[in-house]
């Protein structure tokens, strides 16, 4: 009896959290059915066509898994696979660090913080086109970066149109897009209660223990977040490479999602695209479900918040 | 009662199928460009929808940063615009997959319209017979050079009996560097558009492809090819460089930025240029390309989509923008050059002393490799690649241009 | 004056005041590093037009007609209040949708959580660049070509994956003490929704909607793709036909690019006492 009753209660909570869980995330799930799968089908399908687009919908020809296995032999495709996978096994530490370094920098007790924090954000304000013409100037020959390397006896290169440089031109100009990431860890931060550092000091923690055993688990989870959408975004980095080298010299900043658009956009080869892009899907996906698998040991949060 | 209302009904059927019948046929037409009241082709729609009853052309303006992914996307549902603006860069492109119509057959049958277009600039249209594209906007290209910089050295302003040897040489005298070695002035602007360096090969007589643009063997890796090539980017690289490179023209702005401000004496540019170098006020002549003063010719056109409902009410349309009326609207709004030669012969009284070489150079302008034949554009990208490999030295003159023979093969394999 | 001082009036080392100037060196220096773009941008824009390409950073005389020019050579504020038409319905839609979903996600233990979550994280791993044409296919069939609604509508269907997930990641932080003893007062997770989470999630919220008016308002492939009219275009399109209009005059294009980009920085002037100051909860703070 007292059984039932416990198995009954249990039924019902469940029921109650299906019936609110699904209730929440109902416009979501309308949207990703009216507006997102149907686009991401169409994309899959055409990954197994041929379609020159500007002939129209008529002209889609099915061919199988000929655009996959011209991919694998395709020179250009492990070209940008390597330039990718460079760009983000540096730039996702590089940026990740630079930003919550930054975002802890804006977390003290300063005078002026609020203009501080305002300028620190301003780069992600300014239009790429003013952008790209002053790091042009920056990572140019006689630019910032080469004075300063310089004062240290190092004659540096022309970052962007050296191919052996160029690529970490770009990252060192993505800097200038860590804003958004900047301001979630800088709230992160500031969700720490000051009583735990305290506590810390009185047990004589110094400043580094403080920040390995106080500050970094309790914004484990902002840094699970921003890593995430990281992997996600510098997987598909396209902008700047566009704008700036348009993958060159000598196909050194050829970022994947570049290639990927040259061939749907310029040579018209929307199957190829597709094809290209269902790869990419899954190693995102892939080095997603790692940080995701990963979380468990170094986030710290309950069981149920846990993806 | 019920009668009444039937013949009301009836009635206002009737009268709803005539109007249906008088109902306007709508072209849709597409350009890249810029949306203001000042423009040439937007006050002739005007003219041609007040003109005419029975067509209403509705124009869109695109950005032109945006206005390929619009035309492929609009195009990609199987209907799109009727008639859409296409580069010369693109002719090709377009019609390997299908999209342009072509007017011959209606070209045939209007007896009553007289082509007022240059007949170069009409045939530069015609691809393979068909004439597709008619012309709006084109440039020659040109030496642009700054005058204060030669007088500075006390070099002669280029004549149009220059070799490029003679061009050389005054750029050699014209390059001059401080006492730290830094240059103070490059004397010319040897720059990696192929446009650009196609002119240059093609002023001294040399060519990507052969004559009737067939095959690139032996002419894209001919020994001629090789040397000039390897001269020409020569001309950019190490410390006794005569031209900017890249990074000079970054740490400087452009090459036009240079050219204004004294630190580069002559470039090869367009006569969208022109403007640039008046309203900066620089003290500038143009001249005809050294050597035999070929050089490529850069134009924009419309076409008439296969797309298209209606083509003999699109025909109407791309004569209204291809006569000589829209021609000079746009010459009076735009720094573009007119389509016909009255109108050329016309503007030449008031174009400037310091522009005539932008004119003369359209009696030598020819037709870009990729207008040429199916493997014109082939030719140019590889020539983009070899071009760029021997920039940074990634093999000799020789194997780079042999691997481009062999790209522009699997190009045209597939 | 930040929370931290008002909770804390904690003695301060020796060590710690050096650590404070120095960090307040290091801040300024970088400060300087990042301010020379914004004010090189706004010296072009104040610039003559004969001093466009003299390479020097300062103009001798400061033009501020330009920006008059950059405002009245464009349909400036035709395209402003049509970029206000889709960032408006964009920050309420996207905040309102992407708070409910979160919810959803952080606080019931519904069948299939997991898999829709990764879904979610699945619909942003795809490149824009393939899904754009599929896209525009779909909102030409339902007849939404040349309106506002492709570049609105869905923004209330909480499309925005990266919102979903930063809200969830918050509200997750979010001791579920609040929401247990609100339930034992009767109150149902609607009421929790809205009286406990909405209000304690106001910074990221904020945070939210400075983003989403950021990335609406310097949307241009949107815009571009739907819109046929000109005169439905958004700025960053007008901005774009500026650039057309004037290849060579970077003073005027200079001046319209700063004019374009105010909004967003008397946005986040606003907003950042309620992004930065107004949080007091931390995130993940359960082992």
């Amino acid at each position: 009896m007292a059984k039932a009753a416990a198995k009954h209660r249990a039924d019902s909570i469940e029921a109650r959290q299906n019936r609110y869980g699904y209730a929440f995330i109902m416009p979501w799930l309308i949207g990703l059915f009216a507006f997102t799968l149907i686009p991401m089908a169409f994309s899959l399908m055409l990954s197994f066509c041929k379609w020159d687009i500007v002939t129209g919908l008529s002209t889609i020809e099915f061919i199988g898994t000929k655009n996959y296995t011209k991919i694998f032999a395709d020179k250009k495709f492990y070209k940008a696979l390597e330039v990718t996978f460079r760009f983000c096994l540096i730039s996702i530490p590089f940026y990740q660090i630079t930003s919550l370094l930054i975002a802890m920098l804006l977390n003290m007790r300063i005078k002026f913080m609020r203009t501080f924090r305002l300028i620190f954000f301003l780069p992600s304000i300014i239009p790429t086109i003013a952008t790209s013409m002053i790091w042009a100037q920056i990572l140019g020959k006689e630019g910032l970066i080469n004075q300063g390397l310089k004062l240290l006896g190092i004659k540096g290169p022309a970052w962007l149109n050296t191919p052996k440089t160029a690529l970490y031109g770009l990252i060192l100009m993505g800097v200038w897009g860590i804003g958004n990431t900047m301001i979630i860890y800088l709230s992160g931060l500031q969700g720490v209660s000051e009583e735990l550092y305290e506590a810390a000091e009185i047990d004589g923690a110094n400043a580094f223990q403080r920040f390995f055993k106080i500050t970094l688990p309790m914004i484990s989870m902002t840094i699970f977040f921003n890593v995430v959408m990281a992997i996600i975004g510098s997987f598909q980095y396209f902008t700047q490479a566009f704008v700036m080298t348009e993958g060159g010299p000598l196909n050194s900043t050829l970022f994947y999602n570049l290639y990927l658009y040259v061939k749907a956009y310029k040579e018209l080869k929307m199957g190829y695209a597709s094809a290209l892009a269902w790869i990419m899907f899954i190693i995102i996906m892939f080095f997603t479900m790692l940080t995701i698998k990963s979380s468990a040991l170094w986030v710290y949060a309950s069981s149920d918040d846990k993806i | 009662m019920k009668k009444l209302v039937l013949l009301v009904l009836c009635l206002a059927l009737v009268c709803m199928s005539v109007l249906a019948c008088a109902e306007k046929t709508t072209i849709r037409i597409t350009w890249w460009g810029e949306v203001s009241a000042n423009d040439a082709e937007m006050q002739m729609i005007e003219k041609f929808n007040a003109e005419h009853d029975d067509i209403e052309v509705i124009a869109d303006v695109v950005p032109g940063d945006g206005y390929g992914d619009r035309l492929l996307t609009s195009f990609s549902s199987g209907d799109g615009y009727d008639i859409f603006a296409s580069g010369e860069g693109d002719f090709y492109k377009w019609v390997g997959v299908n999209m342009p119509l072509s007017m011959n057959e209606f070209i045939a049958k209007d007896t009553e319209w007289v082509n007022e277009m240059n007949t170069a600039l009409y045939n530069f249209g015609n691809i393979g017979g068909e004439q597709y594209y008619f012309v709006r906007d084109y440039n020659p290209l040109c030496l642009f050079y700054n005058k204060d910089v030669f007088d500075k050295y006390g070099v002669e302003y280029p004549t149009a009996d220059w070799t490029w040897d003679d061009a050389i040489a005054a750029a050699k005298k014209m390059t001059v560097k401080d006492e730290k070695g830094n240059y103070e002035c490059f004397g010319f602007n040897a720059q990696s558009w192929e446009y650009a360096a196609l002119t240059y090969f093609t002023s001294k007589g040399l060519d990507i492809v052969n004559e009737d643009c067939t095959a690139v063997e032996g002419y894209l890796n001919s020994p001629e090819m090789a040397a000039a090539l390897q001269e020409y980017v020569n001309f950019s690289i190490g410390e006794d460089r005569i031209s900017p490179d890249a990074a000079d023209q970054d740490t400087f702005g452009s090459a036009s930025a240079m050219l204004i401000n004294g630190k580069l004496a002559m470039t090869i540019s367009g006569a969208w240029d022109k403007a640039t170098f008046e309203n900066s006020g620089c003290n500038y002549g143009t001249a005809v390309v050294p050597g035999n003063h070929a050089n490529y010719l850069c134009a924009s056109a419309f076409a008439v989509s296969k797309n298209c409902k209606n083509p003999a009410a699109a025909w109407e349309v791309i004569k209204a923008l291809s006569g000589s009326e829209c021609a000079a609207l746009r010459a009076q709004y735009t720094a573009a050059l007119p389509t016909s030669d009255a109108l050329l012969e016309e503007m030449k009284a008031n174009y400037g002393e310091a522009n005539m070489g932008i004119l003369e150079s359209l009696n030598y302008a020819v037709q870009p490799a990729g207008l040429r034949g199916k493997i014109g554009n082939p030719a140019v990208g590889a020539f983009r690649t070899a071009f760029e490999r021997l920039q940074f030295a990634d093999g000799t003159v020789e194997e780079i241009l042999e691997d481009a023979v062999a790209e522009v093969a699997e190009k045209m394999a597939e | 004056m930040t929370k931290a001082e008002k909770i804390n009036p904690r003695k301060e080392t020796t060590a710690g005041k050096i650590g404070r100037y120095l960090a307040m060196a290091l801040l300024f220096g970088l400060s300087v590093v990042v301010l020379i773009p914004l004010v090189w941008t706004i010296c072009m824009a104040l610039k003559p037009d004969g001093e466009v390409y003299n390479g020097k950073f300062f103009p001798s005389v400061l033009v501020w007609n330009n920006f008059y020019k950059a405002v009245t050579s464009i349909d400036f504020f035709l395209y402003l209040g049509n970029t206000m038409k889709i960032v408006v319905p964009n920050v309420i839609g996207q905040v309102l949708s992407c708070a409910v979903v979160a919810y959803g996600f952080a606080r019931f233990n519904f069948k299939g959580k997991r898999v829709w979550f990764l879904i979610l994280l699945a619909t942003m791993m795809i490149p824009g660049q393939v899904t754009m044409i599929p896209q525009f296919l779909l909102y030409r069939e339902i007849g939404w070509i040349n309106t506002y609604l492709p570049l609105t509508v869905p923004a209330f269907f909480a499309t925005s994956g990266y919102n979903v997930f930063l809200l969830r990641s918050y509200m997750s932080g979010i001791p579920k003490d609040f929401d247990e003893a609100a339930t034992i007062d009767g109150a149902d997770p609607v009421r929790i929704f809205t009286t406990i989470m909405l209000p304690m999630c106001k910074p990221v919220l904020t945070a939210i909607t400075v983003f989403t008016f950021m990335g609406t308002w310097n949307d241009f492939n949107g815009p571009l793709i739907y819109l046929y009219d000109a005169n439905k275009y958004t700025l960053s399109l007008g901005l774009s036909f500026f650039k057309g209009l004037y290849t060579s005059q970077w003073n005027l294009l200079m001046a319209a690019t700063v004019l374009v980009m105010l909004p967003i920085l008397v946005i986040f002037f606003l907003a950042q006492d309620y992004i930065i100051d107004g949080i007091s909860i931390s995130s993940g703070t359960k082992g």
